[in-house]
């Protein structure tokens, strides 16, 4: 459906029980035409049941089929027993590895297959969830290590915590479709992803493109979708943005080194409001981000503007969460190699007919809203030098679901006495 | 056989409280407040509806209360309405005069007026107000064009609007319990009518309402409003900074906010410690007083330069003879009064509520600025209904004596 031009071989990996079900998930969903399908895991009977006809089953003289039962060591043998084979199944330009961390096998295999993966040159994008609180401390406590051993060997990842997700879910929503919801929201991140580097646009986020902003920065991603409609679309849409419970409030917008950043409409989307959105979101990041921009055209988005934004940050270094300016954030340790902000300049931008005229064809136009959000080291938090992962982040408190208020592109509902930089001692 | 007077009921769905009104007007315009009710707000954020669940049940026991108070059963209201979605826009209406000897009737002014209403708003916002500000004939100001000649009548206009659906929001939440809604009204302006004198209507001030989850600013002048607006910050603001500087809990943070806040930071008990209740599991802690205080006036001091910013560009500050004037919960914070004279440089008091006829003391509460000025501002329409009716039953009953 789309020019294969634009995209390279890709492949979407699902690893351990979770990874199959969500990628399941996507391959149902069919909207990826092109991209190669394969599934991997421990457990026999999973396999069995997962639609995807690619499948490997990993380990099976040390699992005999039948899982990990949560230990990540055991998994992490399972698949580097299995190197060989993996580093066959990854030979794609661009390769997704699904993962729910927490368990044995995807939490152990899941970091061996992105290492293998990268060493074959394939530009690898993780994404992963953590587990939901109820899950107990054993499954927090392998998600830890598992994120730590992707974030190192992933080119990139994006973390859906799924507590994120608690929030909104009724108390009373069963487990198997708190994970149904879950595996929802990652299939829409892999088909968000996907969305942007295959569809036609104006400014299409190529992967060239893509690979350059992400290709060995092991950086830590989130992902977030809001769709607005109305006059003021734009500004409402970035007002959604810096108030995203995906992007911690806004946080992860002020913290990332560079940042993707996709905006779909129907045919009457227009060039002022593509140069607003990139401006407007522009600023709700620091000064010298790197972003990279596209815009695509989908005439079953007829009247409303769909935004995608994915912040990467590098996860080894802890930056404030606001930088102010004058703040800590010049002091950081890292010494980045300098890049260029990108974002459209007038003159790259195509004119207004040529909008009319640009084909669509994608017809799938869901409301993409995840509560995802990217582990981060917590603003006031002691260590500067362990990366931790926030699993409980700060409450908005009063004014959690409601939109910020933004005053000058300024998050009031932000304590004024942080803002301003007040020192309580 | 003349009734020449009428009830009528202002509510309030605020952030912090719910709040009805009851109060009664006749003919010649007196106003009595009869009866108040209140109950504490459930599912509001800034000034809006986040989560309808609970309201019906807070509604009706406000109500219910104004009704016993009052003894009169609350078919309708006037309801308010705030949040950061309202705005203010300023329009122009141009209308050329069609009749051959160029004279104005009433229909020009009308038609102006309507063409000045619906201009440049947003697609999916409603006009709340239409306040004018004034006319022109051909270019020339003019403060009633009525019978005078011309080609072309102008009129300025101020319009506030919101969004469609939030209003919206508002007003199904009351009609679910079968009350009408009479009209909306937005609250700063509700405010407005029940603090402000006519003289300082006349000299120009800012009233502002400094509510919990939002503060309205409204600025007359020679007894037009010119500006009117919402921020939406307040006192929960004012409370969630506390919960995260002292690191309290939010309903601690709100209890000491209103025993022993202040916006002062030259008060000699800047040196003190607070000692916080023990108890409910908490241990026993203090806090640093001089933190608490500075941490309110941070927020309050950048709630009031934003409004300052807002209007320095559309308004001479200096020129508002008759000062700032402060309502909502918010403006009892000690120390807020100075805060805000240094802001504005302007002389700041405190709200009274007026034309509490027939009420105790009890009513004039800053809280109350916004139910009082709704159940007022439908008192004005009652009003001159009640007239063109009482003028309308003096013909039927002279034609009853000598029609026949
Ligand atoms: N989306 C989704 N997530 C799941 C599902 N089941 C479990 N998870 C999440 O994924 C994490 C890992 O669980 P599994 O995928 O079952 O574990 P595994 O990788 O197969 O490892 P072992 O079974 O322990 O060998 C859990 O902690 C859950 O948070 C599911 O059906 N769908
Ligand atoms: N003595 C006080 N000092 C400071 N703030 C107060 C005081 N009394 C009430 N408040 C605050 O006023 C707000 C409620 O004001 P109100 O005008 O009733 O708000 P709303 O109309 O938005 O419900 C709350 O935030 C409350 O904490
Ligand atoms: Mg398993
Ligand atoms: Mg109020």
């Amino acid at each position: 459906m789309n020019s294969p031009s634009i995209l390279p071989t890709v492949k979407v990996i699902g690893f351990g029980n979770a990874g199959c079900a969500m990628v399941g998930r996507v391959f149902q969903q069919g909207l990826l035409s092109g991209a190669e399908f394969l599934v991997l895991n421990t457990d026999q009977a999973a396999l069995a049941s997962c639609p995807v006809p690619s499948q490997l089953c990993i380990g099976l003289p040390v699992t005999r089929g039948l899982g990990t039962g949560g230990d990540v060591a055991l998994g992490r043998s399972a698949a580097q027993r299995d190197a060989a084979v993996i580093r066959a199944a990854a030979d794609a330009r661009l390769i997704f590895v699904v993962v729910g961390l927490g368990g044995g096998s995807g939490t152990g295999g899941a970091p061996v297959f992105a290492r293998l993966a990268r060493e074959s040159g394939a530009l690898v994008l993780a994404i992963a969830t953590t587990p939901f609180e109820f899950e107990g401390g054993l499954r927090r406590a392998n998600a830890e290590t598992g994120l730590q051993e992707l974030r190192a060997a992933a080119d990139a990842v994006i973390v859906l915590p799924n507590h994120h997700l608690a929030r909104l879910l009724d108390e009373r929503t069963p487990v198997t479709e708190a994970f149904r919801v879950v595996g929802e929201r990652a299939a829409e991140a892999v088909t968000g992803l996907w969305r942007m580097l295959a569809q036609p646009g104006i400014l299409p986020v190529d992967f060239a493109g893509l690979e350059r902003l992400v290709r060995g920065r092991h950086a830590e991603s989130a992902f977030a979708s809001v769709e607005i409609s109305g006059e003021a679309r734009v500004h409402d849409a970035v007002v959604k943005l810096a108030s995203h419970p995906c992007l911690d409030e806004g946080r992860a917008l002020a913290r990332a080194d560079a940042l993707i950043l996709n905006l779909a409409g129907g045919p009457e989307l227009s060039l002022a409001e593509i140069d607003r959105a990139s401006r407007e979101i522009g600023r709700l990041c620091r000064d010298n981000v790197e972003i990279l921009v596209g815009t695509s055209v989908d005439e079953a988005l007829a009247g409303r503007l769909r935004i995608t934004v994915i912040p990467a940050w590098r996860a080894d270094t802890e930056v404030p969460a606001l930088p102010l300016p004058g703040s800590a954030s010049s002091e950081r340790r890292d010494c980045r190699e300098p890049v260029s902000a990108r974002t459209p300049q007038r003159s790259e931008l195509p004119d207004a007919d040529h909008l009319q005229t640009l084909e669509t064809d994608l017809t799938q136009s869901t409301t993409l809203s995840l509560p995802i959000r990217a582990s981060s080291s917590r603003r006031g938090h002691k260590s500067n030098h362990q990366p931790e992962l926030n699993l409980f982040p700060a409450s908005r408190g009063r004014f959690d679901n409601t939109p910020a208020t933004i005053h000058n592109n300024e998050n009031l509902d932000e304590p004024t006495f942080r803002r301003r930089n007040l020192v309580l001692n | 056989m003349f009734d020449l007077s009428s009830v009528v009921v202002g509510l309030e769905i605020g952030t912090s409280k719910i709040c009805a009104v009851v109060a009664d007007v006749a003919v010649d315009g007196t106003f009595r407040v009869l009866g108040l009710g209140q109950a504490e707000s459930k599912g509001v954020r800034k000034g809006e509806i986040v989560n309808p669940a609970d309201l019906p049940e807070l509604l009706r026991h406000a109500v219910k209360e104004a009704e016993e108070m009052a003894d009169v059963e609350v078919r309708s209201v006037w309801l308010g309405v705030t949040g950061g979605h309202i705005q203010e826009t300023h329009n122009k209406g141009f209308h050329p005069i069609a009749s051959d000897d160029r004279e104005i009737t009433e229909d020009d002014v009308d038609d102006v007026l309507r063409i000045a209403k619906t201009l440049n708003l947003p697609a999916h916002n409603h006009p709340i107000h239409l306040i004018r500000q004034h006319f022109g004939i051909d270019g020339q100001v003019t403060e009633n064009p009525v019978r005078m000649y011309g080609n072309r009548l102008e009129a300025d206009v101020l319009v506030l609007h919101g969004n469609f659906n939030r209003l919206q929001g508002a007003i199904r939440a009351v009609k679910s319990l079968n009350i009408e809604v009479e009209d909306v009204a937005f609250n700063g302006l509700a405010s407005q009518l029940a603090v402000l004198t006519a003289e300082q209507k006349e000299l120009g001030t800012l009233l502002l309402d400094m509510g919990a989850g939002t503060t309205e600013y409204v600025v007359t002048e020679d007894g037009i409003v010119h500006h009117a607006g919402v921020l939406a910050v307040g006192g929960d603001h004012v409370s969630q900074d506390l919960v995260t500087g002292l690191r309290i809990p939010l309903g601690l943070a709100e209890q000491l906010k209103v025993k022993h806040g202040s916006a002062s930071l030259d008060d000699p008990r800047l040196g003190d410690t607070l000692q916080l209740p023990s108890g409910n599991g908490l241990a026993p802690r203090s806090i640093n007083r001089e933190h608490f205080h500075r941490i309110m006036h941070a927020r309050l001091e950048e709630t009031l330069q934003i409004i300052e910013q807002k209007l320095a560009d559309a308004v001479v500050l200096s020129r508002l003879h008759g000062g700032v004037v402060l309502t909502g919960g918010c403006s009892q914070t000690a120390g807020l009064l100075q805060l805000a004279e240094s802001v504005f440089q302007l002389p700041v008091q405190l709200g009274q509520i007026r034309c509490v006829a027939g009420m105790n003391e009890s009513v004039n509460q800053p809280e109350f600025a916004t139910p009082v000025g709704l159940a007022k501002f439908g008192s004005f329409r009652v009003q001159r209904q009640l007239a063109s009716r009482a003028r309308f039953n003096v013909r039927r009953t002279l034609t009853q004596l000598f029609g026949r």
